[in-house]
């Protein structure tokens, strides 16, 4: 463990409580971010993805138990911290950029209000009313906002889905930060406009000197973004390589069907994409949580859930098919 | 600029729903069997008086004439004599009016701010027993009529442990203090009357808190849910993860947006407090409008019905408008919406 993990998430285990019992959502999730590194996510929808970053900033809903694991933010670990502390520190450290913009913001206050305020707590020193709106006004160029004066006395439904995610990041970079979490920024959002604000979250971070999480269920926006990808399944981390590797060379069956999946502007059919559906976080089998859609499936894929093995240098997958040394019957 | 336009536009709203409101007390005037003249007259006038009467009060011509003279008399102020009083329906008026005005605004007062803070104690401590406690409590409060209520509190605090006078406005032995605003606690204060104050303080007491229960936890309730539906919104959210601290995210950027539906309620509730006054003010015996209003019902006393029902419809109006501007003023989409 050298000095270089900005953030690390270890056995991350979270359960939600439901009426008739709990959905194991986290099943044991292992990631790191280094300093001024940018990963990507990818996962499908209710894979867990949310659900993870949203630990991460102690962001997760009243019926999420935490069962186990660990949460390292440089050296502190932030599940240990009170909230007072945490609060403090999740200010100063982390940031995230929600999936839709269009709720992402308070509908009854105005832009100015939103980020005058969230630059008035994060900075240490007390700001004038002048100051506030000419931090306000920076903020809001640094986002290649047109006329900062009109957009902060508009209010939210006022301004376009791609403004208001501008307006998010805005926001996000109103705070001194060290980490950057994206949860889907581009989702809910036009094609055209997702080039643009993935551009910007992307020199944003740059310039900032900003590590990133990237989280997205769509592979053709990480490529150019990120250097390295976790690929999620069903509540943990079942690949990571480098961006290229993955692209280059998948190795686990899921993450293969995962990239088959793209349709291709280059002709070829429609692919089926991966046929079956996530397990029942309620009641999961025992063994490897892809199984029933794994078209290699072994035996002991039923029995044991497999744990991370490095095939090539910095490429880890978990799954039974490449390990040497196990059972494979 | 934009707030004038939208007042104006509710405000010319509101002038079609009063005209409509007075034709149709018009019309249910005529539609009445019976003659008026000979009602005012009594059964054994001459027919001769009677005629005459019918001419002067003008009768015998068109109905869309008939209204118009009646119509330009209401907007003078002129409701017409009452049968009941015998004096001109607008002397009645206003001398009953600001009782009931006044036990009207002091109960709204408690119903905005006792529904306000009983839905935040209730968000707050959501899910526990100070909560299942205002839950219960509201149920009932929502369930009962403030008759109930007046008829409850009449027995306990008048008849088992008597700590608050129960009949009229203001005790025998202390005169009214000159006449400003014709409200009993605003004008005591101008005057410096200070036991006058008190004296008409503890009279209204009881008949505004039975009268405000009913809107008071139907406010509860509301603010209790549009909060709780609220703090699980995404904008919560982002406002906790951009480093807002928790009770500046409670009582401003959570409070403001789900006053709205509160609002909206409080002024259609504080309307209906004035027809739930009827029966509160029979029960306290207090000398206002309802009392008044009660009465000429029971007598047949057109004008002065017709009378208090304009005056009703013009308090609803104007409620609908001062709650569309306050909620235009907390959820700017209305207005920018236009």
């Amino acid at each position: 463990m050298g000095d270089n993990y900005l953030l690390k998430v270890e056995d991350l285990t979270v359960d939600y409580k439901v009426y008739g019992g709990y959905l194991k959502v986290l099943d044991g999730v292992n990631f790191y971010v280094k300093h001024n590194e940018r990963v990507g996510i990818i996962g499908e929808t209710g894979c867990g993805k949310t659900t993870t970053m949203k630990s991460i900033l102690r962001l997760q809903a009243n019926n999420a138990i935490f069962r186990k694991g660990k949460i390292t933010v440089g050296d502190q670990d932030i599940l240990k911290m009170n909230d007072k502390n945490f609060h403090a520190f999740r200010k100063k450290g982390l940031a995230m950029i929600f999936q839709e913009p269009m709720i992402a913001l308070n509908p009854v206050f105005t832009i100015g209000q939103q980020i005058e305020d969230v630059i008035y707590h994060a900075s240490d020193t007390k700001l004038s009313k002048a100051e506030l709106k000419q931090k306000a006004r920076e903020v809001i160029a640094s986002v290649s906002l047109p006329d900062a004066d009109r957009i902060l006395s508009n209010y939210p439904f006022q301004l376009s889905g791609g403004m208001r995610q501008r307006i998010c990041i805005a926001l996000a970079i109103s705070m001194a930060q060290k980490l950057l979490i994206a949860d889907e920024p581009t989702t809910a959002l036009d094609v055209t406009i997702q080039a643009q604000i993935l551009e910007l979250i992307d020199q944003i971070s740059k310039q900032k000197k900003m590590s990133l999480i990237l989280i997205t269920h769509s592979l053709g926006l990480t490529r150019n973004t990120t250097d390295r990808m976790y690929v999620m399944y069903a509540g943990s981390m079942i690949e990571s390589c480098s961006t290229k590797q993955l692209y280059e060379n998948p190795l686990h069956p899921y993450t293969i069907g995962l990239l088959k999946s793209i349709p291709r502007l280059t002709g070829g059919e429609f692919s089926n994409g991966i046929p079956g559906r996530l397990p029942d976080y309620m009641n999961p089998q025992p063994g490897c949580r892809f199984q029933n859609r794994c078209t290699k499936v072994m035996d002991i894929c039923r029995r044991q859930k497999p744990s991370e093995i490095e095939v090539e240098p910095e490429h880890y997958v978990a799954c039974f098919l490449f390990d040497q040394k196990g059972d494979k019957q | 600029m934009r707030t004038i336009k939208f007042l104006l536009k509710r405000l010319a709203l509101s002038l079609i729903v009063l005209f409509g409101l007075s034709v149709m007390i018009f019309i249910l005037g005529r539609v009445v069997p019976g003659d008026p003249a000979r009602m005012s007259l009594g059964a054994n006038a001459p027919q001769e008086t009677v005629d005459r009467m019918r001419q002067q009060m003008h009768l015998d011509e068109p109905l869309v004439v008939q209204y118009g003279y009646w119509f330009s008399g209401i907007i003078q102020g002129d409701f017409g004599k009452s049968l009941y009083t015998k004096r001109p329906v607008i002397v009645d008026l206003t001398e009953f009016f600001p009782a009931t005005l006044e036990l009207v605004i002091f109960s709204g007062l408690l119903m905005g701010l006792g529904g306000l803070i009983l839905g935040i104690i209730s968000t707050k401590f959501n899910n526990t027993w100070v909560d299942n406690i205002i839950r219960i409590v509201s149920y009932l409060g929502v369930v009962t009529p403030s008759f109930v209520f007046a008829i409850i509190f009449l027995l306990i605090f008048g008849y088992l442990w008597p700590i608050f006078p129960t009949m009229g406005r203001l005790s025998q032995y202390l005169s009214f203090p000159p006449n400003h605003t014709g409200l009993l606690l605003i004008d005591s204060l101008i005057a410096g009357e200070w036991e006058t104050f008190w004296n008409g303080f503890s009279h209204i007491i009881l008949p505004a808190i039975a009268l405000a229960l009913g809107g008071m936890s139907q406010e509860a309730r509301i603010t209790r849910s549009s909060m709780l539906d609220n703090m699980s919104k995404d904008y919560i959210l982002s406002h906790r993860a951009y480093g807002i601290p928790e009770k500046k995210i409670f009582y401003k950027y959570l409070l403001k947006p789900s006053l709205i539906p509160t609002v909206t309620v409080f002024g259609l509730d504080f309307a209906v407090l004035f027809g739930n006054a009827f029966l509160v003010e029979m029960v306290f015996n207090w000398p206002g409008l309802s009392r008044y209003g009660i009465n000429v019902m029971l007598q047949k006393d057109l004008n002065a019905i017709s009378a208090v029902i304009i005056l009703l419809g013009a308090i609803f109006v104007l409620m609908n408008i001062v709650t569309d501007l306050v909620v235009s003023f907390l959820d700017p989409r209305i207005q920018l919406a236009d």
